[in-house]
């Protein structure tokens, strides 16, 4: 960026411009227009007059929307905190098991390749309310009664919230799979050599080792529950029945502006929409200077290691002829 | 394969145990899917107590499915779609990469973040204003209509092959400079040949995610014959005001299941890949 532009090299760039118009103009066309579209329609009412800050009033107030924002947070921090602990557990014993693996990997990127729509297909029979459905079934065996699982305002949120791990967990199991192939054999070797058992070397090289993967997978995670709309759409459809539970800011945005049954409005669709951009600007900024601390250790020891792998691989010849 | 066992430690027979029940709950799920897709029960009701086979074995499902639904036309619109969505944004990704790999031109990283911000943005936060240009283009109900917003403004798949770029030697585009080749025949005949596994991940990545699309085609597609399967299957099978019948259901869930499962099980190694090298949420 510190380099002159000159009027001659900018004819010799026109070819590269050329190049890169179609991302070009789609960013303006599908990116820039439609933000500054949302911004003024928040603003506007429906004769697309300027009213200010009203329409924000309008959504905050809104019980739908409150309940909307405390459905996602809920189901998004539940789902969130269980996926992570798990997805990792369970591929720290992928990656220690001598055989097999790859039947496991499969097995769980089969609801990975499966879409929501389906999941939910399914789930909806199997956590079917009446006594026949397999979820009841299975509890009847220990003699509980049948439970009214996503028509149960009490629990369709957890219920939702199990849904979504089944279908999300082979995701983190494979992610953290591949972060834990990065971890560099050699630091075992020397924790065997120095004594240590494998606890400690899970807490102490595994963990630290693993910190940009988790952080990787938290946001991740963070940014898609706040955008959580097919899951609870395909289960309820537009109600986000039973009782509002399953009702997401997504969906809000969505009945609001192209609803067939329920009343439409642009303004507070677009208010919302806006909420929902800066919330996920937040919570990913809170995130990532939560994260930032002690950064530049990780860092180091990071690039440290990849040089040492690299000292290692361009060796590799003469350490293979002394062996 | 009685010392190999006998080589297991305490801890990895847990590891065996542990992972194979969860194998199962994930099993579980599908089996109980094509079992009663082949089952033939006249009631809205499901047959108790549950069964994992099917008692009563049939096509008959699948024979509704494809007489009285529009399931064929479905499975041919999201194909359409997938390998046009594939195409166009593996041949604008690749090109639009490269460029912003090797070309050197005034205010390149400005235009790469500008292209960037589109990540920034989650689409959701604009669907309205989309929507309204794609109806001015008189895009709606038409694949374009689909895939464009898309893959207009894939910021990911563009930064990811930049990505591969960089590590590509400089020499290389130096070397086509001075056999004289121009930009783009560079382009295509000495760098899109080295980018084989990158875009073979991408396709993956970029299958998966079309064909389980829900939210955008729901709502640029308002004409049946146009709908994609994901659509399809959410109007038919979910409904929640109507009672659904489980063996059609699942019939049509395998259905659309199925043509992703073909295709993965060759490529499973480019699943893990794409998943491991890139993890993107759908």
């Amino acid at each position: 960026m510190k380099k002159i532009i000159s009027l001659k090299k900018g004819f010799g760039d026109l070819e590269w411009y050329l190049l890169i118009a179609i991302p070009l103009i789609g960013t303006l066309i599908f990116n820039v227009v439609p933000l500054f579209q949302t911004i003024v329609n928040s603003m506007s009412n429906s004769q697309s007059q300027f009213i200010g800050f009203t329409n924000y009033g309008i959504t905050f107030k809104d019980y739908e929307f409150k309940q909307s924002v405390f459905n996602t947070l809920y189901m998004g921090i539940l789902g969130v905190f269980l996926n992570i602990p798990i997805a990792f557990t369970l591929a720290n014993m992928l990656n220690n098991i001598p055989k097999g693996k790859n039947v496991y990997k499969v097995f769980f990127l089969l609801p990975l390749i499966t879409s929501i729509v389906t999941v939910a297909i399914l789930f909806k029979f199997i956590f079917s309310p009446d006594k026949a459905s397999i979820a009841n079934y299975v509890i009847s065996l220990i003699g509980m009664q049948p439970l009214g699982w996503f028509n149960d305002v009490n629990m369709s949120r957890e219920t939702l919230v199990m849904m979504a791990l089944w279908k999300g967990i082979g995701y983190n199991v494979i992610l953290f799979f591949a972060g834990l192939q990065t971890v560099p054999t050699e630091l075992y070797e020397a924790a065997t050599i120095d004594g240590a058992n494998e606890r400690q070397k899970w807490r102490y090289i595994t963990i630290p080792c693993m910190r940009n993967t988790f952080i990787f997978v938290y946001i991740t995670s963070c940014i898609a529950v706040l955008k959580r709309f097919a899951d609870v759409y395909a289960v309820s459809s537009e109600y986000g029945n039973p009782g509002g539970t399953l009702f997401t800011i997504i969906l809000y945005i969505y009945r609001k502006s192209f609803s067939t049954l329920f009343y439409k409005d642009l303004g507070v669709a677009s208010a919302a929409s806006v909420v929902l951009f800066i919330l996920i600007l937040v919570i990913t900024a809170i995130n990532y200077f939560l994260t930032e601390r002690d950064d530049s250790v990780t860092h180091k020891r990071k690039n440290f290691s990849r040089q040492d792998n690299k000292k290692l691989l361009d060796g590799g010849g003469n350490y293979g002829k002394q062996a | 394969m009685e010392s190999r066992l006998k080589k297991l430690t305490v801890s990895q027979i847990i590891y065996y145990i542990v992972l194979t029940i969860a194998a199962v709950i994930v099993i579980l799920p599908f089996i109980w899917m094509v079992s009663t897709s082949f089952d033939k029960f006249d009631s809205y009701e499901l047959p108790y107590p549950p069964r994992l086979l099917p008692s009563n074995p049939s096509t008959f499902n699948y024979y509704i499915v494809f007489n009285n639904l529009n399931m064929l036309r479905y499975l041919f619109n999201t194909s359409a779609v997938a390998v046009l969505s594939v195409v166009l944004n593996l041949l604008i990704a690749s090109l639009t990469g490269f460029c912003f790999s090797k070309g050197k031109f005034a205010g390149k990283n400005i235009l790469l973040l500008f292209i960037l911000s589109n990540m920034m943005v989650p689409f959701e936060s604009k669907l309205m204003p989309i929507f309204n240009i794609v109806k001015e283009l008189g895009l709606t109900n038409t694949y374009l209509g689909i895939i464009l917003p898309g893959v207009m403004t894939n910021a990911f798949f563009i930064f990811f092959i930049k990505k591969f770029c960089d590590d590509l030697p400089g020499d290389l585009f130096d070397a086509g400079v001075i056999d004289g080749a121009s930009k783009l025949r560079i382009y295509a005949q000495i760098f899109l040949p080295l980018m084989g596994p990158v875009l073979a991940t991408l396709t993956v990545l970029d299958v998966m995610n079309v064909w389980n699309d829900l939210l955008w085609p729901m709502i640029v597609v308002n004409r049946d014959a146009m709908n994609t399967i994901q659509v399809g299957l959410a109007t038919f099978g979910t409904s929640s005001n109507m009672q659904r019948h489980a063996g059609v259901s699942t019939a049509m869930s395998v259905l659309s299941v199925l043509p992703l499962a073909i295709l993965f099980s060759f490529l499973q190694k480019y699943i893990v890949q794409s998943v491991a090298a890139t993890g993107i949420k759908q």
